[in-house]
């Protein structure tokens, strides 16, 4: 199992804190699953944070923790 | 140095890591902010207070009465003045002992080379996408630090950029710039007062540390900060794979 982060406005998409992923073999099989589950996303922008450290391309192995990070804007 | 000196900063130069010797730092330091809104009041107020040497504050709009909720620095009667105006003069009857500069105007590509010419560190209480991008990019030029703050409903982030070895950007770590309206802002979503007021004085709590040499971790955090759970969720970068080199100034 893989445990997906939310956070901001990515959060008001998935309308999820949280969820576990049963199988995703890196980082772009991850965003085709989540793509296919919220169309949404594609349009959304965010990095991926991979066990707490900013990723733009890995493998996933089971218990890793993927955090979906947008940019904010307000202030 | 005066009595004053010592009565007014005694309380965090008995801090052991902080001492006299910070108090220096922060009194021969100079921090420009640009917004003076929800995250920039914090910063302002508390970085006045701390004694940074000069501060610089830009913002071009007039105080609103839908501000003052989160924007405490101001006052009912001072709704329609321009925001930097009151808060220099709010701010210097906090702290007689530092310089405030003010410029009543928006930050923009045209202006920004000569408004934060005379500061090494940019502290970004803005609200919007463009302003973020460019103080950013100023910053990667000018090897300056950029003082990342932002807030989306009850979540906030905070991150210092350009700093130390890792230059690490805002560009680089979002190169998509997003839309103008692809992000709720806090006109249209709404905000409580107490988000900004944490995630400014945040910014503003960063600023020491670099100033006085004070952060724990020396490599790139981007702090993601929930008032719903009062969690902090820290991730970082050892190494920036994606480097997006500025834009030279004419691109702007």
């Amino acid at each position: 199992m893989i445990t997906v982060l939310y956070f901001g406005q990515i959060k008001s998409i998935t309308t999820l804190p949280s969820e576990q992923i049963t199988f995703a073999a890196n980082l772009e099989d991850l965003r085709m699953i989540l793509n296919e589950k919220y169309p949404k996303l594609q349009n959304a922008h965010f990095v991926f944070s991979v066990n707490k450290k900013i990723s733009v391309d890995c493998t996933l192995h089971e218990h890793d923790e993927v955090a979906l990070m947008p940019p904010f804007s307000g202030g | 140095m005066n009595q004053d000196f010592f009565n007014r900063y005694q309380r965090q130069m008995q801090l052991q890591s902080f001492g006299y010797e910070g108090q220096q730092k922060l009194s021969n330091a100079n921090v420009l902010i640009v917004g003076i809104g929800g995250l920039g009041c914090p910063a302002a107020q508390y970085l006045a207070g701390a004694g940074i040497g000069k501060i610089g504050l830009v913002d071009g709009d007039k105080i609103e009465l839908h501000n003052l909720h989160r924007q405490v620095l101001y006052s009912t009667n001072e709704v329609g003045q321009p925001k930097v105006v009151v808060a220099k003069e709010k701010l210097a009857a906090l702290n007689t002992l530092i310089e405030i500069e003010i410029f009543e105007e928006f930050i923009t590509p045209k202006n920004v080379l000569t408004t934060a010419a005379d500061y090494d560190i940019i502290l970004d209480g803005s609200d919007r996408f463009e302003t973020r991008y460019l103080l950013d990019n100023y910053c990667t030029l000018k090897n300056k630090i950029y003082v990342y703050g932002s807030v989306f409903e009850f979540e906030g982030q905070v991150a210092l950029f350009n700093y130390a070895e890792n230059q690490i950007s805002y560009n680089s770590l979002f190169p998509d710039k997003p839309a103008k309206d692809a992000i709720p802002t806090c006109a249209e979503n709404g905000i409580l007062g107490f988000l900004p007021s944490i995630i400014g004085s945040m910014q503003g709590l960063e600023v020491v540390k670099y100033i006085c040499n004070m952060k724990a971790d020396k490599s790139f955090e981007l702090i993601h900060y929930n008032g719903l759970t009062q969690e902090i969720y820290k991730t970082n970068a050892s190494e920036n794979k994606n480097f997006v080199p500025p834009k030279a100034f004419k691109d702007l």
